[in-house]
């Protein structure tokens, strides 16, 4: 047996290096998910979460599909509000399709349709020959449809998995998750992780207190010494999702008209506030209001890239009105002409995720409009993460507070929470740590995932078939902590 | 460069026997002006293609990781050895099993449970529990109090004082008290000592620090920032007193001046004194003048009051080597000066009376008697009171005459007895 290595020595610089076992990763989240090998430094197949349904009922994925303006096509999201799994099989599915649809190299036409399975038939003397039945060109293509899956199958089989989870997921859902890995997938090996906890490996922090802000979902988690503190995991709906409602809000409040790019055909440019001239398109049948409410997403990300603000501080904004009338408005234009430029509006969005008081009201007026409350702004889920942890790890935590996801990037988000929560504990040293990269915040867990897989130390945490086999789906509770 | 062979070669051949080769380039050189003359010259011997190197051999093989208790696959590609290095054969996964950590924990069996460990607090099922967790979270406390679940809510300070006291117990089973060595030890005081109301209430006020006010933290920072202040202040106060100390060439000891209390250590400074003065070429000291005064202490009788008793004038505590004394305290005194050399005097302390009663001792009783009794016969008393300089002298004389006296008369027996033998026999 092997020496064991005390805690306190440093690895030799050999060792860093892990041992690749190509194991894949999986990070679904409730906008996109990624996919990819471990070991390497991006996900290779980042697919959107939401999925198309044909008329017929036939499902579509991908990026591809969604976005084709057609009549009778619907768009809908397999993960409900919280960010968990609503819908199993399509969530299987889609899964499976941002695997296998990029990271397994590119498919060999398949053998029913390449034409050189076809039974060879008789030919009568002058070389002709007799069309095959309808019947069994059927059965032809079920045989050449099983032949399809199993090629495909043997992609599941060759690589462990290695999947992420939000921290509040229920444990059904894990038990689910397991489930569909070993018997639908076949997979050898599986384990299921927290996407704070990868979140912090990736930013190479074994003590942190992570700060998520993702599409449906914000959530704050606490990891020590490499291990989540599950009492301490807090989410709260104010993240991008919240924060696109608040610009449509916004728009409704000021009559700024919303139009997504499908519509437009052609466009003139206009001065500010002036009305659009533009030519729209015209459509037999008008997509479904689903898909309208995706390219207005479209444009309200374009929007939040390139307008919105937080204040950095010091102080709120109500504050330093004088201050932020000094500095320049930035302007934003329409997809159909119509621009303007935001001055105070820029801040004022930013501002609603750090104090849901003054987020804008629903134009509708409508009771069922969501609501935030004062214990879900951003600052308040760090406070009350940290309170349920031990005081002796707090000052360890606050001093490495990461800032991950992809609605973390607008502008000075970090300034701004660390001044926040310097406030609520003006006395241990309070620093957030943000990566600069697009790429590292956006796909942070799933980087975290691919170095967790990477790592010579982590084989022992493998599920591998053989204990699912003898412990059942409930292994995953003990072992996946 | 062209070489002799190439030279050769570009002229016809009957010319080469006779060409001489430094003359022979220019010609070649004018001759073909347009064929590069340089040929690259390989410093080395470059194999042909297919035989260039040997392209590493990597293998896509699985082996089971020796950290996993099942037979889990793991494929990875692997480099095949090349021949010359033998070193790295064994598999990638190996060289991870050090990091393979597991926490330590103490086990203990159920009767020893039912013995020892007992808990009113803690049912045996808890018990077990907690040191699953203990053991699943790698011993980090903040983590098993979040991990621990059971029916009954236990803080971590309940948690830490029952894991602790039922090590320490295990501890003391295996090696009792008095076996431990120092570190079991150590560490078995340590596991006692652990107080969970304690560190319950550290952890209160750590809460309490944590949450303290801006405004109080502001003023520590400024208090500390004058405390720092005032400690640097202190130190250019302290090397600028030291700085005015040394213009004012005050003389500092630099050995402690107690150690010569003594009357023993002051004799020895005395001579290491009086040695370093006599290498020096002019000695400043003088060595002591050691006076034979005759230790005139009167013994029985004190009729002179108590003034009179004399030091001893030994020769090693003498502070002046001439005696300043005037006649008639020398007399009296009873100090005699003795030149060094002429006379050896009796080392340490003497009675002046013994030298009047020690003579009248001789070795035989019978001695003793007939000394006794000349001297009752002259008249010299038996006791005499005061042993003054002069009478001890007279004494001293009296019995030298005594003791020639004595011995004149053993002679004068002996020849009497010679001739009362001689007369008998001869009477004979």
């Amino acid at each position: 047996m092997a020496a064991v290595l005390p805690p306190t020595q440093a690895p030799p610089k050999e060792d860093y290096a892990g041992d690749e076992i190509n194991a894949l990763v999986l990070d679904p989240g409730s906008y996109t998910t990624r996919a990819g090998f471990a070991g390497e430094d991006t996900p290779k197949s980042c697919t959107p979460t939401h999925y198309a349904v044909l008329a017929s009922g036939e499902r579509v994925y991908g990026e591809n599909a969604i976005h084709l303006p057609r009549g009778d096509v619907e768009i809908k999201n397999p993960f409900d509000s919280e960010g968990l799994v609503e819908d199993w099989e399509t969530a299987a599915k889609l899964w499976e399709y941002s695997i296998t649809s990029r990271l397994t190299g590119t498919r060999q036409t398949p053998p029913s349709k390449n034409g050189l399975n076809n039974d060879p038939v008789a030919k009568d003397g002058e070389g002709d020959t007799t069309m095959a039945d309808d019947a069994d060109d059927a059965d032809d293509a079920e045989k050449m449809e099983k032949m399809e899956d199993e090629e495909h199958g043997r992609t599941w089989e060759e690589y462990p998995l290695l999947m992420s989870e939000p921290g509040w997921n229920p444990t059904k859902a894990r038990e689910r998750t397991i489930e569909l890995a070993m018997e639908e997938w076949g997979v050898p090996a599986f384990y299921l992780a927290k996407t704070g906890q990868l979140a912090a490996y990736g930013n190479g922090k074994a003590t942190a207190l992570v700060v998520d802000v993702g599409h449906q979902n914000t959530s704050v988690t606490a990891v020590i010494e490499g291990m989540v503190v599950r009492k301490s995991i807090m989410h709260s709906p104010v993240a991008s999702s919240f924060l696109s409602t608040q610009i449509r809000n916004m728009f409704a409040a000021n009559q700024i008209p919303l139009t997504p790019h499908y519509m437009v055909k052609t466009k003139q440019p206009v001065d500010a506030r002036a009305p659009s001239s533009a030519t729209y398109t015209k459509f037999a049948t008008p997509p479904h209001p689903s898909f309208r409410l995706l390219e207005e997403e479209r444009v309200l990300t374009s929007f939040k890239e390139g307008v919105i603000q937080a204040w950095p501080g010091p102080g709120r904004l109500e504050q330093n009105l004088e201050a932020v009338k000094l500095q320049p408005p930035r302007p934003f234009e329409m997809p159909d002409g119509w621009n303007t430029v935001f001055g105070l509006e820029r801040y004022k969005l930013a501002e609603t995720l750090f104090d849901t008081a003054t987020a804008y009201p629903d134009p509708t007026n409508s009771s069922s409009a969501f609501k935030p409350t004062s214990d879900q702004s951003l600052p308040s889920l760090v406070r009350l993460s940290i309170e349920a942890c031990d005081p002796d790890t707090r000052p360890a935590l606050l001093a490495n507070i990461v800032l991950t996801g992809a609605g973390s990037l607008i502008e000075k988000l970090d300034k701004r929470l660390e001044t926040d929560v310097a406030a609520l504990y003006p006395n241990p040293r309070v620093r957030v740590l943000a990566e600069r990269g697009t790429v590292e915040r956006k796909y942070g867990a799933w980087i975290g995932g691919s170095v967790l897989g990477s790592l010579g130390t982590f084989h022992q945490m493998w599920v591998s078939r053989e204990e699912y086999e003898e412990f059942g789906a409930g292994i995953v509770g003990r072992r996946c902590r | 460069m062209t070489t002799r062979s190439d030279i050769i070669a570009a002229l016809p051949l009957d010319f080469a026997a006779t060409v001489d080769p430094v003359r022979a380039a220019p010609s070649a050189a004018r001759a073909t002006p347009n064929q590069p003359i340089a040929r690259r010259r390989r410093l080395h011997k470059k194999p042909a293609l297919r035989n260039r190197g040997r392209a590493a051999h990597w293998t896509y093989d699985t082996s089971i990781p020796p950290t996993r208790r099942d037979q889990l696959q793991v494929r990875r590609w692997r480099r095949a050895a090349p021949p010359s290095d033998s070193a790295d054969t064994s598999p990638a996964a190996s060289k991870f099993a050090k990091y393979d950590i597991k926490a330590e924990v103490p086990a203990y069996d159920d009767e020893t449970y039912a013995q020892h460990l007992t808990h009113p607090d803690w049912t045996k099922d808890e018990t077990d529990r907690l040191f699953a967790t203990y053991e699943d979270c790698y011993g980090k406390w903040p983590v098993i109090a979040d991990h621990y679940v059971a029916d009954s809510h236990k803080t971590m300070e309940e948690m830490k004082s029952r894991f602790y006291s039922i090590s320490a117990t295990l501890l003391n089973l295996q090696t009792p008290m008095t076996a431990m060595t120092a570190s079991e030890y150590s560490a078995y005081d340590v596991l006692k000592s652990f107080d969970p109301l304690k560190e319950a209430s550290r952890k209160k006020l750590a809460e309490g620090h944590l949450r303290r006010p801006r405004n109080e933290v502001d003023e520590e920072t400024v208090l500390l920032s004058e405390l720092q202040r005032i400690m640097l202040h202190q130190n250019t106060l302290d090397s600028e007193r030291e700085d005015l100390r040394r213009r004012l060439q005050h003389p500092v000891a630099d050995q402690n001046g107690y150690q010569y209390s003594t009357s023993q250590a002051l004799t020895t400074l005395w001579q290491q004194l009086l040695a370093a003065d006599r290498m020096k070429k002019t000695q400043r000291l003088r060595p002591l003048d050691i006076s034979g005064a005759r230790p005139s202490q009167s013994g029985a009788a004190a009729n002179l009051p108590g003034a009179d008793t004399t030091t001893s004038a030994t020769p090693q505590t003498a502070q002046q080597s001439v005696v300043d004394m005037s006649k008639q305290d020398l007399q009296r005194f009873g100090v005699m000066v003795v030149q060094a050399g002429q006379e050896k005097l009796p080392t340490g302390i003497s009675f002046a009376s013994d030298k009047l009663s020690k003579p009248r001792v001789a070795k035989s009783s019978l001695q003793t008697d007939k000394i006794a009794a000349t001297l009752t016969h002259i008249g010299v008393p038996e006791l005499i009171p005061l042993p003054t300089l002069a009478v001890v002298e007279q004494f001293e004389r009296i019995m030298a005459k005594m003791q020639v006296l004595l011995d004149l008369r053993k002679v004068a027996e002996k020849e009497e007895q010679e001739l009362r033998v001689r007369g008998a026999e001869m009477g004979v």
